[in-house]
């Protein structure tokens, strides 16, 4: 390995000590002979590592945990109305894609829409056909009215028509 | 981390708020240290910790015990830290002049002695600073939670080649910001 090669790794694995022992023992060996990449490796380390090595950990404070639990066992509680951005976020966890969300949306409207048209026409209809009937019913009864009255006209006519041919006959005689 | 067992896990799944603490306890403060690191402010730490907390508690029911539970954590960790970052600097930041933070030297010989000194006091903030979220994030992960390049790879999920540019950018990076620094005060 030429010194480019040993600087790629000097930079990564090797001071991550993620190498495999092969290689870990090849670099080193370069390391012992090449003057300039122990300065790199040395520059590295100094810039990129050292300052992390001495770092204090902190500790969140015990007010964490409080807000927390507070939090959760409001989470927890029976709601009996949600605010409309507590809505929003429920709605956004139960449905992530918005697309989707506003394509299913929008083909509940359309379907809602449909089946209000489709009831209003069916309403129209029943009135009309109700219309109709009582229309035709008073109808009906005018035409059996007529016609009761045509029978009664016809039945005096036919016996009307019977004397005179009686009258004839009986007049031959 | 591994004094938490899979029953504890479950029983904080299915809703035991003393189950949860105990994992709270057990995870709270590295879940602090990367959150910190990674957002680079000490004043919002806090918050970002009870997000990922109260993230965990409503996720707990989805985790399926395919990935350790460590790298679970430290997953949403990340991402709600950077998702923090991108909500609250959504411009890229400055880069930040190491010059502003060294005094000067008068003799040339204490020059470099002084620069590492105060390169190392002053130093984490600012170099972490400027970072891309990313580059932070695997320099921290790397350098401060000595996690392995494969596990960094799995919180990521990343391949584990990008880990490693990511951390080989960083750092080249840093360095042409120190030789900066030393050219200036040389």
């Amino acid at each position: 390995m030429n010194c480019k090669d040993i600087q790629k790794l000097l930079i990564t694995d090797y001071l991550d000590e993620q190498l495999p022992a092969e290689t870990q023992r090849e670099v080193e060996r370069h390391l012992s002979e090449c003057e300039l990449c122990i300065e790199h490796a040395f520059a590295i380390k100094k810039t990129t590592f050292e300052p992390f090595n001495e770092l204090n950990r902190a500790k969140p404070s015990q007010d964490v945990w409080i807000k927390i639990k507070n939090t959760i066992e409001q989470e927890n509680m029976p709601q009996k109305s949600i605010a409309p951005n507590q809505l929003r976020e429920k709605l956004k966890n139960i449905w992530p894609n918005p697309r989707l969300a506003y394509a299913a949306g929008a083909f509940t409207v359309i379907l809602l829409t449909s089946a209000l048209l489709f009831q209003i026409q069916t309403t129209k209809h029943q009135k009309i056909t109700q219309f109709n009937t009582k229309e035709q019913l008073s109808q009906v009864e005018y035409i059996t009215q007529l016609a009761s009255e045509n029978n009664d006209l016809s039945e005096e006519t036919e016996e009307n028509y019977g004397n005179i041919i009686e009258e004839f006959f009986l007049s031959k005689k | 981390m591994d004094k938490i067992t899979n029953e504890t896990i479950k029983k904080a799944a299915k809703g035991d708020i003393h189950a949860f603490e105990e994992l709270y306890q057990n995870t709270s403060e590295y879940v602090y240290n990367v959150a910190w690191r990674v957002i680079n402010k000490h004043e919002d730490v806090e918050e970002v910790v009870q997000e990922v907390f109260l993230l965990i508690y409503r996720k707990l029911k989805d985790f399926r015990f395919e990935a350790s539970f460590k790298t679970w954590v430290y997953r949403i960790t990340v991402n709600t830290a950077i998702d923090y970052l991108r909500k609250t600097s959504p411009e890229k930041e400055k880069t930040v002049g190491y010059s502003e933070q060294i005094p000067n030297a008068t003799v040339p010989n204490e020059i470099e002695e002084k620069i590492n000194d105060e390169y190392r006091k002053k130093t984490v903030k600012s170099v972490l600073k400027i970072l891309s979220p990313e580059q932070r994030t695997c320099i921290v992960l790397r350098n401060i939670e000595d996690l392995s390049y494969q596990e960094i790879a799995n919180i990521l999920e990343i391949n584990i080649n990008t880990v490693r540019s990511r951390l080989r950018r960083a750092r080249e990076t840093l360095l042409s910001m120190r030789k900066e620094v030393l050219h200036h005060e040389l």
